[in-house]
């Protein structure tokens, strides 16, 4: 086998399974983790190799059929990189479900069009991710791959929408697992996730440094595939140079060393460890040896002197330098730039590079090994976070100090563009002192501009303001004088108005209305209130008078009559001014017996009774239906009789309690025999006597839930009572139980869930009994509306269009009117869009 | 012309939808689409069959399997053994099942090859146990679980059944050079031949594969006690199988993977244990369970008083033998074989 079996800086990839060593037990781990929830989290220190565990020791454990991985890297915001990806991996719909896929996916979509980030919704990405698997048919693993990236250079906004998205994806059903690898210093950030998604640290791993001994299989493993031969104790020697005093080994420094030893052994020129991959090809004689690595001198800071090395070669290195500053973050973490990001940055640190030495610059350090290639994108990227690590040791602290401010006006421009704020003065003087060395580009120095004239603008307006303000209160000043004087004249005229005006409040107060709750109907004996409103309100004080006893509280506009016998009553309005009483006006009442009331027992006027619920009734009572007045009748006897397994019991009594000895013979009563209330006698407070004849009602020692009529008159007394709880209980637990082979009932249930319920689980149980119903019954069109109205609750909206869609045309095809379900579609697709 | 897959969806959509009419709602093409998104009727296929079908039709659809290779070669012979696999297993479960409970007669040319042909598993074997336990059935006239058995599994069935086994024997081993023209012929072939297997068998989609992972028991005073179960539902495209709850006054059984009627209720059911197993809840608490992979496993064969499986979606090797319950399994087996071929109980590799 030819080549270099050592990656240098970049991680491995699925293609490189063959000389991926060392790591077995983190793959194995991390494969059993992957499946025991939607998301794992991977975390560990820079260099540990998560990239490499992920894209090469994890997906070597899935058949091809079985893995379609989809990385994002945040560009712009990690939303938007996330649905460019999608889109990316895409199948374009003419070939779906064919046998041709396009490598790369659907690219012209990705670069054809710019998301609007704010506008991406996260129910249009689950649907994304819907399609794309539907193209695949393979679970998707959303690979996060430098997540915290998000938390560097996202600000609130972008993560609010990013936890959103997120939670979506693990509410749903789409086939699609998550993976977050992030550097361990940023785990913390990361709980603000736990709010919303609360498992989100459940599962995760941590990527330990590699020890001594898995490091002696990286560096034999693929020497051994290469037939590279190891000379005995070269392994143990390597990382005692590497790692004096440390059981645990720096996998990016192992990999540049190895790197270097396999140059100087195929060139015998350490010097010679810039050029590019494809140069070295190894001989089958070619070995590693002590004597080799005896050669290397000082390898205290590999990567430090290899970036020296590199640097000084360059025509100016000052300028590579600079160009390399600009892909550190202030953090001192690796960014993704472009050219025209990377020449304005340069500027920072003192260097205008024209576009074409640019572009040669970048592409030799992509030869170099330092950069990646620009991606689709067009950004470019360091190799390694280590690498990021030692240039940001080159960054001076004036060089900070304009990073900081520079990165402070990217920000600033950011959200003046989401919300149009400009920089304050404050901000403004804080950029001030190191403006002119930051070489800005076009759009921050317009920016800068317009916050200046903006605040210009708005000092100018306040002092606009404050002269106007004392030109304003002289001319006040001067009108009010004027004002008295012609008001002093007018005043002599007012009083006469006033006079006439008074004399049309009088008139006005006798058009003044009063009511009832029943129109101008009050009862006999009991307290009726009585509203009234008067327009106008003259002078003096006003009062009411009637024929009646009568309670007055004026400030709730209300009174309260208590007639003592039906016929008319009547209400007059007057006004007393000094002493003087002079009527308004009057108005006229009905006032009739109450209406006879009807008994009831535990609010039960028939039906079934539980034997339980019996035993602890202490008395009945006797109620006016529909009636807009709390009012209770006093019974004052009726004649019970039950059956008891004995014969029968019967006894007269004179008040409405039932009594503890009674009760005990309930316990008695057989079941479903009657108890009857015969006779029963009330009078109210209208003195009248009245007999309200039976009441009649089936005990029961249990409820019969396999009889239809008694599971649907106890629910109709549930829902009558808005007792959702027992409602879905009932359901729950008799429905399937005894109606599961009866479509008629399971649709009768499932409708009267659908009207009264909004609990998801309940609806969700209807939905279950409606698709049965659907399934045993033919496909009977009421029951498919039913289905389909019960997919329109449960927000299954492309489902309920579906459905409802086969009921119209069932009906047409049965000649039967469709308005009422067209209306219904037409609602769905109202709630669709 | 219709693109790959496309045929054997449609025909096999349509044959599922006499059985589950609830299906249908898929055909009616929304206003905003030209045609039906076969897409979405290859999605219900997968989930409507039993996961270990279901699981191999979803690798057959996949991005990697719609190019006439070796490949879709390969995953076509691998979707037809295990859909016979399965058939099998169901067949064999209510078989022991049945032998139970009531007094069966097992025939002698069914007992006497019952032990060399289940102890090693091959398409072979499988299209032999389907025809020895189906023709019994219909001699016996004994009603199945699934009573469409009775009418799908006739002579026509059992011969498609056949066809597979000399064409595995040839081609699956790769005893022979295949010109790149002879697969793409036999890829087409071999998708229509399928297509007939999987439309035979398209009732299942009226049940439900489960596998019980706890069940609890709650008593309160002077109440019935109830019986709390938590099951995976294995009617899925992934295996990220969705849990659900069920509150019975019956109960099933622990750690079994039950092919039902219905979910809504513990009433009837198969159990596939131990020729099928799930892993899921097993808990890696010792370092010898370590290797253990959490899948839905099917029985492969049975040696030195060991039992072999493979998984469903883990698709390399994996010792089930530190398994909690691996000893209740091997037993659970050699009763099953004691029960079809008595002169087995004693079974030897």
């Amino acid at each position: 086998m030819t080549g270099n079996p050592f990656k240098f800086l970049d991680s491995y990839t699925r293609d490189d399974k063959e000389i991926f060593f060392g790591r077995d037990r983190e793959i194995e781990e991390m494969y059993q983790k992957v499946f025991e929830s939607k998301i794992l989290l991977l975390y560990g220190i820079s260099g540990t190799g998560k990239t490499s565990l992920i894209n090469c020791g994890l997906a070597n454990k899935f058949e091809d059929s079985d893995w379609l991985p989809v990385t994002v890297r945040r560009g712009r915001s990690m939303v938007e990189s996330l649905v460019v990806e999608l889109k990316k991996n895409a199948i374009p719909p003419s070939s779906a479900s064919g046998r041709t896929l396009p490598p790369g996916g659907d690219k012209s979509a990705v670069g054809s069009r710019q998301y609007a980030v704010k506008d991406i919704k996260p129910e249009k990405v689950v649907k994304s991710l819907k399609s794309l698997y539907l193209d695949h048919f393979k679970p998707i693993y959303l690979i996060f791959d430098q997540f915290e990236e998000l938390f560097i250079f996202g600000d609130r906004e972008e993560r609010e929408q990013f936890i959103q998205v997120i939670k979506a994806i693990v509410d749903s059903d789409v086939q699609c697992r998550l993976i977050f690898s992030i550097r361990e210093e940023y785990l913390a950030s990361v709980t603000e996730f736990e709010l919303t998604l609360t498992d989100f640290l459940a599962n995760r791993m941590r990527v330990e440094k590699m020890t001594r001994q898995h490091a002696v299989d990286v560096i034999e493993g693929p020497c051994k595939v290469h037939g590279i031969e190891v000379e005995k104790g070269f392994s143990e020697a390597l990382l005692n140079k590497l790692n004096p005093d440390s059981n645990e080994v720096e996998l990016t420094y192992l990999q540049v060393f190895l790197d270097k030893i396999f140059r100087l052994s195929t060139t015998n020129d350490t010097t010679q460890s810039v050029v590019n991959d494809s140069l070295p090809t190894v001989p089958s004689t070619n070995s590693f040896t002590i004597p080799l690595l005896e050669k290397i001198g000082d390898v205290s800071d590999l990567l430090g002197s290899f970036l020296e090395e590199q640097i000084s070669i360059l025509d100016d290195p000052a300028i590579g330098l600079a160009i390399l500053k600009s892909f550190v973050s202030l953090k001192g973490t690796r960014k993704q730039i472009s050219e025209e990001e990377i020449q304005d940055a340069a500027k920072t640190f003192g260097q205008d590079i024209p576009n074409g030495a640019l572009k040669e610059l970048l592409q030799e350090f992509v030869n170099l090994r330092i950069l990646k290639d620009k991606d689709e994108t067009d950004r470019y990227e360091l190799r390694h976070d280590s690498l990021a690590d030692k240039i940001y040791e080159k960054i001076t602290l004036v060089e900070k100090d304009l990073l900081e401010v520079r990165q402070f006006l990217e920000n600033a421009l950011d959200q003046y563009e989401k919300r149009k704020i400009h920089l304050t003065g404050e901000d403004l003087k804080y950029i001030a002192p190191l403006k002119d060395k930051l070489f800005l580009n076009q759009r921050i120095e317009i920016f800068i501009e317009n916050s200046k004239n903006f605040l210009v603008r708005t000092k100018r307006r306040k002092r606009q303001i404050l002269s106007g303000a004392v030109v304003t209160a002289f001319i006040v000043l001067l009108f009010f004088t004027i004002w008295a004087v012609v008001e002093r004249a007018k005043a002599t005229r007012a009083l006469k108005e006033k006079e006439i005006a008074e004399e049309k409040l009088v008139e006005a107060a006798k058009d003044f209305v009063m009511f009832t709750r029943n129109l101008n109907i009050l009862y006999k004996g009991i307290e009726n209130p009585v509203s009234f409103a008067i327009p106008g309100m003259p002078k003096g004080r006003l009062f009411f008078d009637s024929n009646f006893p009568m309670s007055l509280d004026t400030d709730e506009n209300e009174m309260i009559l208590i007639p003592n016998s039906t016929g008319t009553a009547t209400i007059n309005l007057s006004r007393i001014i000094e002493n003087d009483t002079s009527q308004l006006g009057s108005r006229e009442f009905d006032v009739r017996n109450l209406p006879t009331p009807i008994p009831t027992l535990f609010g039960k006027t028939g039906g079934f009774i539980l034997r339980d619920s019996l035993v602890v009734m202490e008395a009945i009572k006797a109620i006016i239906k529909d009636f807009d007045y709390e009012y209770e009748f006093s019974i004052i006897s009726y004649e019970l009789s039950f059956e008891v397994n004995e014969g029968t019991i019967a006894t007269n009594i004179l008040s409405n309690n039932i009594t503890r000895d009674i009760r005990n013979q309930f316990n008695r009563i057989r079941h479903n025999s009657k108890i009857n209330f015969r006779e029963i006698r009330v009078i109210g407070t209208d003195n009248v006597l009245r007999n309200l004849g039976t009441l009649s009602l089936t005990v029961v020692r249990w409820f019969n839930y396999d009889s239809y009529s008694v599971l649907y008159s106890l629910f109709e007394e549930k829902i009558d009572k808005k007792d959702w709880e027992s409602v879905k209980r009932l359901g729950t637990e008799n429905v399937r139980k005894y109606y599961w082979d009866h479509p008629r009932e399971l649709n009768k249930f499932a409708y009267l869930f659908y009207l009264h319920l909004e609990d998801t689980d309940a609806l969700q149980n209807a939905l279950e009994w409606s698709e049965h119903a659907v399934e045993i019954g033919n496909s009977n069109r009421y029951y498919l509306f039913t289905l389909s109205c019960l997919e329109y609750k449960l927000g299954m909206l492309d489902e309920a269009e579906k459905t409802v869609k086969i009921v119209i045309k069932s009906f047409k095809d049965h000649n039967e009117p469709t308005q009422e379900y067209e209306v219904f579609l037409d609602q769905i697709l109202e709630a669709k869009k | 012309m219709p693109q790959i897959n496309e045929t054997l969806i449609r025909t096999v959509f349509d044959e599922m939808v006499k059985h589950k009419t609830a299906l249908q709602k898929y055909l009616i093409v929304d206003e905003d689409e030209e045609e039906i998104d076969y897409r979405i009727l290859g999605d219900q296929i997968i989930k409507n069959y039993p996961w270990p079908v279901g699981v191999e039709l979803r690798r057959l659809f996949s991005g990697s399997m719609r190019e006439l290779d070796r490949m879709r070669l390969d995953q076509i012979f691998k979707t037809i053994e295990r859909t016979m696999q399965f058939l099998c297993f169901i067949m064999l479960s209510q078989l022991w099942n049945d032998k139970n409970k009531q007094d069966l007669t097992i025939p002698d040319n069914l007992s006497k090859d019952f032990e060399n042909r289940f102890t090693v598993l091959s398409l072979g074997n499988f299209a032999w146990l389907i025809r020895a336990v189906g023709k019994f059935y219909q001699d016996s006239k004994l009603e199945w679980f699934m009573p469409e058995m009775s009418e799908k599994l006739d002579k026509k069935f059992y011969g498609a059944l056949d066809f597979w086994v000399p064409e595995r024997n040839e081609i699956g081993h790769y005893q022979i050079n295949l010109t790149q023209e002879d697969i793409e012929k036999r890829c087409v072939e071999y998708e229509e031949k399928l297509t007939y297997i999987l439309q035979s068998i398209a009732f299942f989609a009226k049940y439900k594969l489960v596998s019980v992972r706890e069940i609890k028991v709650r008593k309160p005073k002077n109440q019935d006690a109830r019986f709390h179960h938590v099951i995976d539902l294995l009617n899925s495209s992934d295996s990220d199988f969705a849990a659900k709850e069920i509150d019975e006054s019956k109960f099933s059984e622990s750690h079994a993977v039950l092919l039902m009627k219905t979910i809504k209720a513990i009433e009837e059911y198969l159990n596939l244990s131990p020729l099928i197993i799930d892993t899921n809840s097993e808990v890696l608490d010792t370092k010898e369970k370590f290797g253990i992979k959490k899948d839905i496993f099917m029985y492969t064969k049975f040696r030195n008083d060991q039992l072999f499986y493979l998984g469903t979606e883990v698709t390399e090797k994996c010792d089930l033998k530190a398994l909690s319950n691996y000893d209740q399994l091997v037993t659970e087996f050699k009763d099953l074989l004691s029960a079809i071929a008595p002169a087995s109980a004693s079974v030897e590799a």
